[in-house]
């Protein structure tokens, strides 16, 4: 039982901390990154052939590269550094292609590089994927089996913590304001001075570094990554938990990778069981598609909008206003002309 | 000899003093099409120009290759002395030459204030490191401007729509949002493409005070304009510009005199 | 195999040709609906398996291949009306933006996937097809293709034919051309655009149902997941040709069948799709709108 509990707990967090990673590079910034699984599985892949030791070791029965044998949390910072490279390379091709292109062709990369996975044996041990990863610490401070996925939940959630108080501090900052005006509106904001290209550079290497973190902390937990896990169907979900739970809103999104990645997954396994085994795993997609298509039709901001910034405006004290001459006249037809309007 | 040359060139170094903006030669051709060429025309400290002429002759084809968002093919834009010609577009509006457009660019799920936030130029808030560091460090100046942005929005009317979303706000008052959200850039030199289209005639009066607004603090305009008397009022001097050249340069009534510039006019 | 010899790259060359075929009838459906409907239909890979299974079912009810490709084609068109109307028009006319449709017709791919896979099951179908020994005369060319794989080929051309004849000279396929291009003024020179819009999802619908079912029969063995993989290598052949123009799109389909078969020759079989994406990676960066040029409504830009 425990078990059960402390497993959702990692993959609640995990996923909180990747869709905020993708809320910031999409909800904020209006970025399309049809490749946020790879991003995840790029952190995981890094953090694991960092953690791993020689591929040579162990009989040799995995093939992949590096093998660094790093101690905890350093993969971990790779991953995320990992992912805000790949961040930039998409920022720079972004600069090339334009938004509307962009979420096609980060969609063909994303399928691409699971091809490229799969069949170049030697990067990632191909379809069967990476096992046998070393969890953190749990040598180091010789952490019993049984308490140990509780002291993992420990190391998602200090994570996830850090990880909040940075991403509200961008999203309530001017530069967080910079981003949503790019989201509106980027040519309007070239036009105002902004280095859009520079900041949706940064969105996409903030958000990636989040999204790889959490591919990072995915395997460490899970002990193995491969291909299958990381389709295109994942993204989708992300979007739908975004779409779904509020655009732009950090808590929101929280809550609509809740209510498809826990929720609806935990609400199955209670369901009983149908003649196919297969029928509840789609019965979950089913719900989640639709769901997806009526939020968006209905409700597109989704169940937690992104709220708005409502600024108290201190009384003018007109000692304070700069110093430009104002006609009265001038004050009292301009009052007259936004009545009239 | 000498004190002629010398007078000469202490002439030209004022005159060089004064000027703002100067557009030298500038050119743009694509796909065979030359739509501007060759036009030249000056723009000095505490002007007013005006941009006139019929459909089509380039006005907004111009303006936005002096702002930067449109290369030239050739030719040179120098701006307070810098030659600007192949910045990229928000180089030159953080270096003070600012286009307002034509049509709304309001930033439609943001607040108004929000809206007039953005545009300030040189935000401490706005660097990279506010993903990481305290709020504390750009606090004071977002307070400042906040009380700045106030001022504006009293000054042009429209405090009461304060934290609205501009998306909400009539065609009139997306117009003046415009000017506000330039004039928060603190410009040196505004280019304005067609600020009365889609205005209605009751407002007019309005938008032409807040353009005065500019002149008063020190902002010089440039304004292309399809209401001749809106330019009449509100322009020191005004450029013809016909087919991608200036045909001509005066005051209205030089203009109105001038048999080519009628012609333009007639024939389209 | 390394170093192909001569035969060998003729034989591939013959395997090409099937492939192209069947990527070109899928592509030209695919292509159609951008033109008409400005919609990226990321739901048409499984919109083709489905008719797959749904040939599958006729065939293993006992009937012959044509009329399961029929079969096919019925079903293409009844399920393309169906989605256009009840989803992409309803959303688009919402004013939905282009990546909000995408974010749609991949959901309605994947639903459709579920409820083929709960119908069905998770396990591979094949049609059950009468064998059939390579064609004695072309043998001797070097090629090794049987009678069922030439009758697809030679399906391909005659509807490729076909449609280019109602494309170009009947009144209603001037009409499709003519609302691809510029819809509110097709609609004001008195052309009937929403019949026009369904006829074109009707008939990109039924190409899409002979792509479906020409694709089980060469492939082998599909599953509901089939249609994932097969719908980027179609998306490549439309762009390859500009997206909206129906020639190209064929023309598309005939470079990167025969592309990829040859080079499967030189390199690693499952390399061949890789090389397919990053012809399209390279498209998207440096070419969206195609490599031919051409005169008809080009699309290349997303759609608005």
């Amino acid at each position: 039982m425990t078990y059960y509990v402390t497993t959702i707990l990692v993959y609640f967090g995990v996923d909180a901390l990747a869709i905020w990673g993708l809320n910031v590079q999409y909800g904020l910034c209006g970025l399309y990154n049809f490749a946020f699984i790879l991003f995840q599985s790029l952190g995981a892949y890094t953090a694991a052939v960092l953690t791993l030791g020689p591929a040579s070791g162990n009989g040799g029965y995995q093939h992949y590269v590096l093998g660094a044998s790093l101690p905890f949390p350093l993969p971990l910072i790779a991953a995320g550094l990992a992912g805000a490279g790949l961040g930039i390379v998409l920022g720079l091709l972004t600069r090339r292609v334009g938004a509307d292109l962009m979420a096609v062709l980060t969609f063909v990369v994303s399928v691409m590089a699971v091809l490229v996975v799969s069949a170049v044996i030697p990067l990632f041990n191909g379809p069967a994927g990476l096992s046998s990863v070393p969890a953190p610490l749990q040598s180091t401070f010789h952490i019993s089996y049984s308490s140990y996925p509780w002291f993992f939940v420990g190391v998602v959630a200090v994570v996830c913590a850090i990880a909040l108080i940075s991403v509200r501090a961008l999203t309530n900052s001017p530069l967080g304001r910079a981003m949503r005006a790019i989201r509106e509106n980027e040519k309007a904001c070239s036009a105002l001075g902004k280095n859009v290209a520079g900041l949706k550079l940064f969105a996409f290497a903030y958000g990636g570094a989040l999204i790889g973190v959490s591919g990072a902390l995915l395997v460490m937990f899970i002990g193995a990554w491969s291909p299958g896990s990381w389709e295109v169907i994942e993204t989708l979900s992300a979007f739908a938990a975004i779409i779904i739970g509020g655009t732009g809103n950090n808590y929101g999104v929280v809550a609509g990778v809740f209510v498809t990645q826990i929720f609806l997954t935990e609400l199955t396994r209670f369901l009983p069981q149908f003649s196919a085994t297969n029928l509840i795993g789609s019965m979950q997609w089913i719900v989640i598609g639709v769901l997806t298509l009526a939020f968006m039709w209905f409700r597109p901001r989704g169940i937690f909008p992104e709220r708005k910034r409502v600024i108290e405006l201190d009384r003018l004290d007109p000692s304070e206003s700069r110093s430009h001459d104002l006609g009265s006249s001038t004050a009292g037809r301009s009052q007259e002309a936004q009545k009239s309007q | 000899m000498t004190s002629r040359t010398f007078a000469n060139n202490t002439s030209t170094d004022s005159r060089k003093a004064q000027r703002r903006l100067l557009v030298d030669g500038v050119r743009r051709t694509f796909g065979g099409v030359v739509a501007i060429d060759s036009v030249r025309f000056e723009v000095n400290r505490g002007e007013i120009v005006g941009l006139v002429g019929p459909n089509g002759a380039g006005k907004s084809t111009l303006m936005a290759m002096i702002a930067g968002a449109i290369p030239a093919s050739s030719g040179r834009i120098v701006f307070d002395g810098a030659d600007v010609t192949r910045w990229p577009e928000y180089k030159i509006a953080r270096h003070g030459l600012v286009r307002a457009h034509q049509l709304s660019t309001e930033f439609r799920k943001l607040t108004v204030m929000e809206n007039l936030l953005v545009a300030a130029a040189r935000q401490r808030g706005e660097r990279f490191r506010s993903a990481v560091t305290p709020a504390k460090l750009w606090r004071a100046q977002e307070r400042a401007l906040i009380k700045e942005a106030t001022t504006v929005l009293e000054q042009f009317g429209l405090r009461g729509k304060a934290n609205d979303y501009a998306g909400t706000l009539s065609g009139g008052q997306k117009r003046l949002l415009e000017l506000m959200r330039v004039l928060m850039l603190e410009p040196k030199l505004v280019l304005l493409d067609e600020p009365m289209s889609g205005v209605n005639p009751g407002f007019i009066a309005t938008v032409e005070e807040r353009l005065l607004d500019f002149r008063a603090r020190g902002v010089d305009l440039v304004i292309a304009e399809h209401e001749l008397d809106v330019v009449e009022r509100l322009c020191d001097r005004v450029i013809v510009v016909a087919q991608g050249r200036v045909l001509a340069q005066g005051n209205m009534d030089e203009l109105r005199a001038n048999p080519a510039v009628v012609e333009a006019y007639l024939v389209g | 195999m390394v170093g192909g010899s001569g035969t060998v790259l003729v034989a591939a060359i013959g395997f090409g040709v099937v492939s192209a075929a069947v990527i070109a009838l899928a592509a030209i459906g695919f292509t159609l609906q951008v033109g008409i409907s400005n919609i990226w239909n990321f739901a048409y890979g499984d919109i083709m398996i489905a008719c797959s299974y749904a040939g599958y079912a006729a065939n293993h009810a006992g009937a012959s291949i044509p009329l399961c490709v029929v079969v096919g084609a019925v079903v293409g068109s009844i399920l393309s009306i169906a989605t256009n109307r009840l989803i992409f028009m309803r959303f688009l006319a919402r004013g939905v933006s282009s990546f909000g449709m995408l974010i749609v017709s991949l959901w309605c791919g994947v639903v459709l996937q579920n409820i083929l896979l709960a119908v069905f099951g998770d396990h591979f179908f094949t049609y059950k097809l009468n064998v059939s020994r390579p064609n004695a005369a072309l043998k001797d060319l070097g090629f090794l293709l049987n009678s069922t794989q030439l009758s697809i080929i030679g399906l391909a051309v005659v509807l490729i034919f076909l449609l280019y004849l109602f494309l170009e000279y009947t009144q209603l396929g001037q009409a499709m051309r003519a609302t691809s291009s510029n819809s509110s003024l097709a609609r004001v020179s008195g052309i009937n655009t929403a019949r026009v819009i369904d006829i074109t999802w009707g008939i990109s619908g039924a190409l899409c149902g002979v792509a479906g079912v020409v694709f089980a029969i060469t492939v082998g063995a599909f599953e509901s997941t089939s249609g994932e993989g097969f719908l980027v290598i179609v998306f490549a052949a439309a762009m390859i040709g500009g997206l909206g123009k129906p020639l190209g799109a064929a023309l598309g389909g005939l470079v990167l069948g025969v592309a990829m078969e040859v080079l499967a020759v030189y390199i690693q079989s499952d390399l061949k799709e890789i090389a397919a994406l990053g012809i399209l990676v390279a498209l998207l960066i440096f070419r969206p709108q195609g490599l031919f040029r051409g005169v008809s409504s080009a699309k290349g830009a997303a759609p608005a």
